[in-house]
């Protein structure tokens, strides 16, 4: 977070709930939110979930993190968006195959869009950004 | 009728609406030095207002004990202050040298009192480096104060102005030996540095987002975050205006002379703007050292050379 909070106008404040497993889908998410490319969708990351217009939630949901979490989540303004990136987090994919019963982050918590993908790519990440934001 | 136009002032020009709206500008011209050195976009795009107006229409979520209090009345407090500031340099007020710094000082000081009062122990652990950050600035700014007002004999900023007005500019005045002018000159090295502090630029200020995962203003949200937010902006433009009046003050009878005013605060914003992208952002330790250290002996022999020049 640089300068005053969010330095740039008309970007979106992020904030990145990761909960952890291989990480892939968490490091495309930080590539949205922290580097540049062509058809980048307008957000940027912040360091509070209190700051927040937007949630991203990537990992895997398990009972240890699940609590800190749901902390953190509660945290944010009640018009929050919440975004939920990667196989993992929708209760799918390659780990959920191997065991056997893995739950999805939608249970627990209120969201708004889904992104496929294992590890989500990032053209699928930055449409599924641009939709939930516009 | 006279309480109410000064509540005019203080809050519409040239108070809190002016100082925030100029602060703004003020804020363009740093970002665009920043944007010409780094050949960045996105530091010229930076301005502030789109963060303070998001802000202000999102939700105000409550914190726990006495920062809820405080995140409410500490910027607006800090505002206040500024704008009482720049009613003095504008002339629309009364004032002296130690009420701007007093003023500058409670202005600063509110960013401590918010990490002090937060129950998020990370935030808290960054109220040492804040106090760090306002004495790095305060001290070489006390003896720079006492620097020009030795200089003058001048206590009030209107008298002070006024000396500049007819001897020239401090730096190279005609009243007094040259020695006092060496002496000015050292000051105004100090007050740069001090300046750098105050408005939180790099090497020796703190970003308000430093501090690892516990910054300043992570658990302000809403619009009290906006007026935080209001407050940066506010000394963005208050700190060089003050400058200008210690240092580079002059006549401003005419409009024209109000605009070389305005042109001399954007050459203080453009060298603040130069020190902040050319320097890395020193650990509270160094910049307590470097700013009440080296600033602060810099405006000390400032001030004796002054005290030479003028009694000699």
């Amino acid at each position: 977070m640089s300068a005053l909070v969010m330095p740039w106008t008309g970007l979106i404040p992020v904030f990145h709930v990761r909960i952890g497993c291989c990480g892939a889908c968490g490091d495309m998410v930080d590539a949205v939110l922290r580097d540049s490319f062509k058809g980048r969708p307008p957000v940027a990351e912040c360091d509070s979930p209190r700051h927040a217009g937007l949630i991203i939630v990537s990992g895997m949901w398990n009972e240890g993190l699940a609590g800190p979490a749901l902390d953190v989540i509660s945290q944010a303004p009640d018009a929050v968006k919440v975004l939920v990136a990667g196989d993992c987090a929708i209760g799918r994919g390659l780990l959920a195959e191997r065991l056997g019963r893995m739950e999805p982050v939608s249970m627990h918590v209120a969201t708004d869009a889904e992104v496929l993908g294992c590890p989500v790519s990032l053209e699928a990440l930055s449409e599924g950004v641009r939709n939930v934001t516009r | 009728m006279e309480f109410v136009g000064k509540l005019a002032y203080l809050v519409l020009f040239p108070g809190m609406l002016f100082i925030i709206l100029a602060g703004l500008a003020a804020r363009f011209v740093i970002a665009g030095v920043g944007t010409a050195v780094a050949g960045s976009q996105k530091a010229f795009r930076f301005n502030g207002a789109g963060e303070m107006i998001r802000s202000a229409r999102a939700e105000n979520i409550a914190t726990g004990g006495s920062l809820r209090a405080v995140t409410w009345i500490a910027p607006v407090f800090k505002v206040l202050a500024l704008s009482w500031v720049s009613c003095i340099v504008f002339g629309f007020l009364p004032g002296d040298l130690v009420l701007v710094f007093a003023l500058l000082l409670a202005a600063a000081g509110t960013d401590t009192l918010v990490a002090l009062a937060s129950t998020n122990p990370r935030v808290k652990q960054g109220a040492w480096p804040e106090a760090a950050s306002l004495l790095a600035w305060a001290v070489p700014f006390a003896l720079v104060v006492a620097c020009v007002a030795l200089r003058t004999h001048e206590v009030s900023l209107r008298g002070l102005i006024a000396w500049q007005t007819a001897n020239g500019v401090l730096i190279v005045a005609q009243a007094g030996r040259l020695i006092a002018n060496v002496g000015a000159f050292l000051a105004l090295i100090a007050g740069l540095v001090s300046a750098v502090a105050i408005m939180r630029l790099r090497p020796l200020g703190r970003s308000y987002g430093s501090g690892g995962p516990g910054a300043l203003l992570d658990d302000v949200s809403g619009p009290s975050l906006s007026f935080f937010i209001a407050g940066g902006l506010a000394m963005t433009f208050v700190v060089p205006l003050v400058l200008v009046a210690l240092f580079f003050a002059g006549p401003a009878a005419h409009w024209y002379q109000v605009v070389f005013w305005a042109l001399k605060a954007a050459g203080f914003l453009v060298l603040l703007g130069l020190i902040d992208v050319l320097c890395a952002r020193a650990s509270s330790r160094r910049a307590l050292a470097w700013g009440a250290g080296i600033a602060g002996g810099l405006a000390l022999t400032g001030l004796a050379l002054v005290w030479i020049g003028v009694t000699a």
